[in-house]
């Protein structure tokens, strides 16, 4: 018997949240579910798309030396205070 | 995700028994994530600039004066840290931010380009920033989601805790993000070529 999955399933499927045995069952129903594949097509390849052009901004040193800085000096505030 | 010889928990532990190197990788380890994830909220490089310096002095002052939980894990941890001080950000100002448009120089600096020629190079530079700007401008519910599964490493679960949501509606949100987004992507013709980025 094929389980009925939701259209959000289809999302945790693509975001591999999903047990093995439930993504087998996901796999099967998609073959014969039109609207389940449709949908599992499209967010993939937006996900996709999102992974090939996602990239990561570097914040600026000086940012990133005042935090290690107040780090290193965190007992000495603490004692001043 | 990404898998790290030593863990953060370890690196806290350290930190905590005041090896300042440990907080160093720290900082390391998760400083671009959790920018990208405050500026993809704020829009503003330098208001991005000042709620990570923020974000990592609660940070800091959490562990060190050891209030730190140890149950949860870090990441999610101070992503919602970053998360709550940039909504902050937005109710104290009262206003949506002017939105910043980019010219990726000085961001771009830790990719290698080397082997691409300077026309490739801006191609890429130009189709990353484009695709920030499609994700600023989702509704802001579903940018919020999609921003934390894609940039902040959570999994829906932790989404759902974290906004104050149902797993369900989290995921929702993630279905109409996505669906929106991919509408959005291919009208400016931003695609992948799946015989560079193989499954």
């Amino acid at each position: 018997m094929i389980q009925t999955f939701t259209l959000d399933d289809v999302v945790r499927y693509v975001y591999h949240e999903m047990s093995s045995q439930e993504a087998e069952k996901m796999k099967e129903a998609l073959l014969f579910d039109t609207e389940l594949m449709d949908l599992y097509q499209q967010l993939r390849s937006a996900k996709k798309m999102i992974e090939c052009n996602s990239i990561y901004l570097e914040p600026s040193q000086s940012t990133i030396d005042k935090v290690l800085e107040y780090s290193k000096e965190y007992e000495l505030q603490v004692t001043s205070q | 995700m990404k898998k790290y010889s030593v863990s953060d928990s370890k690196l806290i532990c350290l930190y905590r028994e005041g090896h300042e190197a440990a907080f160093e990788q720290l900082v390391e380890r998760h400083k671009a994530k959790i920018y990208t994830a405050i500026y993809l909220i704020v829009k503003d490089d330098g208001v991005a600039e000042d709620l990570l310096q923020e974000t990592f002095i609660k940070v800091v002052n959490t562990i060190k004066s050891g209030r730190y939980n140890e149950e949860g894990k870090f990441l999610p941890w101070i992503m919602r840290i970053a998360h709550n001080l940039s909504i902050d950000y937005f109710r104290k100002n009262r206003r949506y931010p002017v939105v910043v448009m980019e010219d990726g120089t000085s961001v771009f600096n830790t990719l290698d380009f080397s082997e691409d020629s300077a026309e490739s190079i801006q191609i890429k530079k130009d189709t990353h920033a484009l695709l920030r700007q499609l994700i600023k401008e989702l509704p802001e519910a579903q940018r919020q989601v999609l921003t934390m599964r894609h940039y902040m490493d959570m999994s829906f679960k932790e989404i759902a805790d974290a906004t104050g949501v149902s797993i369900n509606t989290a995921l929702g949100r993630m279905r109409y993000a996505l669906i929106n987004l991919r509408k959005k992507m291919l009208k400016h013709n931003i695609a992948y070529d799946p015989n560079i980025y193989p499954r």
